[in-house]
């Protein structure tokens, strides 16, 4: 077993078969009251400093959203879908929205549909400025952290502006477009966010070379072939070599009609995800400007009030929902019978490949201290693993 | 132009389906196209899918449908060149409800997918050797996602207090 | 080199505000629509229960005042659990008489949880 940095094993035991156990080997559980592990637990197998195999632990938030969501009708639904992912939820919204939209087969108001993906490239920036600070935070770079975290303040606020709430929307992305209108000074007040946000980007730029180069570079590699053979989607798959997206793919909304590129890495280690996530940035800037200079005007809602609750059926049928949330790939299977609620709905996270396969293949063989850099060089997210 | 190439991508995928397996097979709108099999199918189905570009499994779901007394399964397949996702439907019994794995075809990405749904279904899969619980630790119960586990009255009895004042609406 | 760019930009930060807001002695900027503490107008409330049906955490419960009121205010009026609440605002949404509404009330911590049940009674009293 070979660590994967420079091809020498630390302990200079390469002779050595792995499976003696010479009294070295020990269990160690990065798990989940540990404050570098989020709501997830990981059982690592070590030998000295060389992690020699991981097993994950799912499960310690799993609230069982795939039934939740039956006995429910698809308003209140929308409210539940903010807590998918507490770190994107208005993604998460526009997902379930999209799937009761398709089987209902309403029309959405073109000024609904440019709102949703102001909403979500917001939320995408959000997101990703998490991924940043937290990503700090792990590898003891404490600075980065709180200015990552100040930063994103000023995205909630915008939530706060526009949707009423500051982390959950409450369901702001609905079935049949948005739930309210935009306020007077919309535009202006996301300009200059926008500003502060190229600061804040700058400055993330001057840190790069000094921080996070020397951990990250050659860390958690994930060629191609392993990459599509475990399912990993989104940036993961992108920093190892293949240009998709979502978006461009399999376009929903009004994104077929947007100028925008798709970051690709080549070396698909820790440092190429990391050059992805500040590339990704800067395209979801460049999409919320062009939405907002072209902004339509027109109904929110289609129907514009919400209805009694008993009198409301869902068409039957069957859809699939592809999106893309900043973390990967989200998809909603939903099938319905004509009744008030979904009869099935399953949930497929981006996480529930990238926390369980991606990251037991990329722990085996690596240092114990570079488990922190790749665990968070993934961008996980427990919540929408478990559901 | 784009849009008739388009269009004709799904109707020709639909139709080599048609003649190879000979099964239905509709193409809901552009990029979607939907088709069922029989149980002992669909190894093959997807062995030949996967020749043909359909690498990424995105998904596998069960839905329980008591009254017939099948768990109807899904597959949904992506395709990074042809753009098109193939979902295949195919059917088991409830009361006793095997299936041959994928993992031959899908390695770990159909693995995990199938060792959710044999903790929550209760689906065995010939050929899956790691079926640990993900989620529930020390469940006794029969698997919680079926449609005759009557979990709201499991959760009223364990957690809730009927004489509270606070909690009389879950009785409801 | 790459130091100088560092030491420059955290140079800059000690000559700016700070992001943090002082409170309480600053007032935290809340917009109109926060979704807050809810605020009832009993004169308007025709009692359809609309709301009762769309929460989505059961959090609403009709109930009718007690004798000396029933004169005035016949009907049953929506009764709040504050504990259960979610603050979505789909009962704003959905009266028909626009007589429930979120205010930007968020102090709502209190040592005494027996109070967070929001009576229409102590709407009365509030005037």
């Amino acid at each position: 077993m070979t660590n994967q940095r420079n091809g020498k094993s630390p302990t200079g035991n390469d002779q050595r078969p792995p499976d003696t156990d010479d009294g070295t080997e020990y269990d160690f559980y990065f798990g989940p009251a540990h404050s570098g592990s989020g709501n997830f637990g990981v059982k690592l197998r070590l030998d000295g400093e060389r992690v020699l195999s991981a097993r994950a632990d799912p499960g310690y938030l799993h609230r069982g959203f795939e039934k939740l969501m039956e006995y429910r009708i698809p308003i209140q639904n929308a409210v539940l879908s903010d807590r998918l992912c507490v770190l994107e939820p208005l993604n998460w919204n526009l997902v379930h929205a999209e799937a009761v939209d398709e089987l209902t087969g309403i029309e959405v108001p073109e000024r609904a549909r440019y709102i949703r993906v102001l909403m979500a490239e917001l939320s995408r920036l959000q997101s990703h400025m998490i991924w940043y600070g937290v990503m700090s935070l792990a590898l003891g770079f404490d600075t980065g952290f709180r200015l990552a975290f100040g930063h994103r303040d000023y995205i909630l606020d915008i939530f706060e502006l526009i949707t009423g709430g500051r982390v959950y929307p409450a369901g702001y992305i609905c079935d049949g477009g948005v739930r309210r209108d935009l306020p007077e000074g919309y535009g202006k007040r996301i300009r200059e966010l926008l500003d502060k946000i190229k600061e804040f980007m700058d400055q993330m730029k001057s840190f790069d070379n000094l921080f996070f180069a020397k951990r990250t570079k050659g860390v958690g590699v994930l060629n191609l072939e392993d990459a599509i053979r475990l399912g990993a989607t989104g940036p993961v798959l992108r920093a190892s070599g293949m240009k998709t997206d979502v978006r461009k793919d399999d376009p929903y909304e009004i994104y077929s009609g947007l100028d925008f590129d798709v970051p690709t890495g080549k070396e698909g280690d820790a440092n190429a995800r990391c050059t992805i996530r500040d590339l990704e940035m800067e395209q979801s800037i460049k999409i919320i400007r062009q939405v907002l200079d072209r902004m339509p005007e027109g109904k929110t809602r289609n129907p514009s009030k919400l209805k009694r609750p008993s009198r409301i059926k869902i068409p039957e049928g069957e859809v699939y929902v592809r999106n893309e949330v900043a973390r990967g790939e989200a998809c909603i299977y939903m099938r319905s019978v004509g009744e008030t609620g979904p009869y099935r709905v399953k949930v497929r996270g981006p996480d529930f490949l990238h926390m369980i396969p991606v990251l037991e293949h990329l722990l085996k063989g690596c240092e114990l201290a570079d488990v922190p850099a790749i665990y968070w060089s993934l961008n996980i997210c427990p919540a929408d693993m478990d559901r | 132009m784009a849009e008739i190439s388009q269009q004709s991508k799904e109707d020709k995928l639909a139709q080599l389906l048609r003649a190879v397996f000979e099964i239905e097979a509709t193409v809901q709108r552009d990029r979607r196209v939907w088709t069922t099999v029989p149980k002992n199918e669909l190894v093959s189905l997807c062995r030949f899918a996967r020749g043909l570009g359909f690498d990424h499994l995105s998904a596998i779901s069960v839905t329980d449908w008591p009254k017939d007394g099948t768990f109807e399964l899904t597959y949904h397949l992506w395709s990074y060149s042809l753009k098109i996702l193939l979902t295949v439907k195919t059917k088991t019994k409830r009361a006793d409800p095997q299936m041959d794995s994928a993992m031959p075809i899908f390695h770990e990405n159909a693995q995990i997918h199938e060792r959710e749904l044999h903790e929550l279904f209760g689906v065995k899969f010939r050929g899956n050797p790691d079926v640990a619980p993900l989620f529930l630790e020390d469940w006794h119960g029969p698997p919680p996602f079926r449609k005759d586990f009557n979990w709201r009255d499991y959760v009223r009895q364990r957690c809730y207090d009927k004489s509270e004042e606070r909690e009389k609406p879950y009785w409801q | 080199m790459s130091m100088v760019g560092t030491v420059w930009v955290l140079v800059k930060g000690l000559f700016s505000r700070p992001m943090t807001i002082q409170f309480p002695h600053e007032a935290i900027p809340m917009p109109a629509g926060y979704r807050g503490e809810q605020e009832l107008d009993l004169h308007r409330c025709i009692s359809c229960g609309l709301c009762q049906e769309v929460c989505p955490n059961k959090a609403i419960e009709m109930v009718k005042l007690p004798e000396p009121y029933t004169q005035k205010y016949p009907k049953a009026y929506p009764r709040i659990d504050l504990r259960k609440c979610c603050f979505c605002a789909l009962c704003q949404d959905i009266c028909p008489k626009r007589c429930l509404n979120m205010t930007n009330n968020v102090f709502l911590a209190t040592p005494d949880p027996g109070s967070l049940m929001k009576h229409p009674m102590a709407r009365l009293e509030r005037g």
